[in-house]
């Protein structure tokens, strides 16, 4: 994705934030996004009160390619299908309503190009991609904070799982929850998908299909609005059930659960799904 | 109001699959995800194509051991809940 801020300020900004995420400046994106903060005005700055009234979900609205989003701190407007997009940041954190945007913006792009994205932790170990995913509280921050320097947190907050050819990749994004392990620009051949639970010991259990494409559901980040992106949203995760072992994963806090994990532990072996 | 000879079909707003015996939506407009047990699972795969109600209660009384009168209830206080969810989209007699 390439970004384009005229504001030198905010350029500054967004590179520092996503430093490690960058690409080569000549590099071809998949989607350009301009990026754009009005002149401050202290006569029309919002005060308090406007502040909690604000609305804390961004309201959507998709028709054909077009994707419109709006917050209380940005406006962003997609063309899907020409990969161009703008977000003008309002008030507030000016890299608030960018990461939001951001967020958005890849939640729609990954289910188009054959993946998702999920509220998990994606982890590389010996080259293998593990993704714990589940919501806050879970234990995927926990998890991440227990690796050790031989594994390496692709992001403890929300990761992208994608198809390319058989096999699905994680990916890191930038965007980070709270451990202390910075998201890392790197990718693992995906091993397995795994459903955190505190535990006083570690074990696992094999998720059966259902309750595997309920949870993966659940944790994805999907923003688009129309019965064909949810069509396809839904084809990506049982494509994605299909390919990996989905299990729950009881764990202490101890880093002693990377023994039980890897291909050994079948997934559910309900019947294939049918597009209804 | 859905009543016997009102004639029911999924929203075109939905995409669902059939797993096992489950059946799984999702409504985009809104993000949500509704999981059907096997009696709804099986109405969802009736009304792929425009039904009428009493035709879909009549099915569900041969394929389950259920009155007549307990199977066309439940089948029109089920397409009530999803037509409040906006699942389901009614059509006139002579659409």
């Amino acid at each position: 994705m390439r970004l384009a801020c005229p504001q030198q300020d905010v350029r500054d900004r967004v590179r520092n934030c996503y430093a490690a995420f960058l690409s080569p400046p000549h590099a071809e994106p998949d989607f350009r996004l301009r990026i754009h903060r009005p002149p401050a005005s202290p006569r029309k700055r919002s005060g308090p009160t406007q502040w909690a009234a604000a609305e804390e979900h961004p309201r959507l609205r998709q028709e054909g390619d077009r994707l419109r989003v709006q917050r209380c701190d940005f406006d962003a407007d997609f063309d899907l299908g020409a990969a161009t997009g703008g977000v003008t940041c309002r008030r507030g954190g000016v890299l608030t309503g960018i990461e939001s945007a951001l967020r958005i913006c890849y939640s729609v792009l990954a289910v188009l190009h054959d993946g998702l994205i999920l509220h998990a932790a994606g982890i590389a170990r010996n080259g293998r991609g593990y993704v714990f995913a589940g919501p806050s509280g879970a234990g995927k921050s926990t998890i991440a904070g227990l690796c050790s320097p031989a594994e390496r947190v692709l992001s403890d907050e929300l990761v992208v799982v994608r198809r390319s050819g058989t096999a699905f990749h994680v990916h890191g994004t930038p965007f980070r929850g709270t451990s202390n392990a910075p998201p890392r620009a790197e990718a693992a051949a995906l091993e397995g998908v795994y459903f955190p639970v505190k535990d006083r010991n570690a074990y696992v259990r094999p998720a059966p299909r259902t309750a595997a494409v309920r949870n993966l559901l659940a944790c994805a980040l999907a923003f688009g609005q129309t019965a064909d992106y949810a069509d396809r949203l839904l084809s990506n995760v049982f494509a994605l059930v299909d390919a990996v072992p989905n299990a729950y994963l009881h764990f202490a806090k101890r880093p002693d659960f990377w023994r039980l994990l890897g291909r050994q532990d079948a997934a559910g072996t309900e019947g294939k799904a049918e597009r209804t | 109001m859905i009543e016997d000879k009102t004639r029911v079909r999924r929203s075109t707003d939905t995409a669902s699959r059939i797993i096992g015996s489950e059946a799984i939506i999702l409504t985009p407009l809104d993000g949500k995800l509704v999981t059907l047990n096997g009696t709804g699972a099986r109405i969802w795969e009736l009304i792929a194509e425009t039904q009428q109600v009493d035709r879909i209660a009549d099915t569900l009384r041969a394929e389950y051991e259920v009155t007549p009168d307990i199977a066309a209830a439940d089948v029109r206080a089920f397409l009530e809940d999803m037509l409040q969810r906006g699942m389901i989209a009614l059509e006139t007699a002579d659409a």
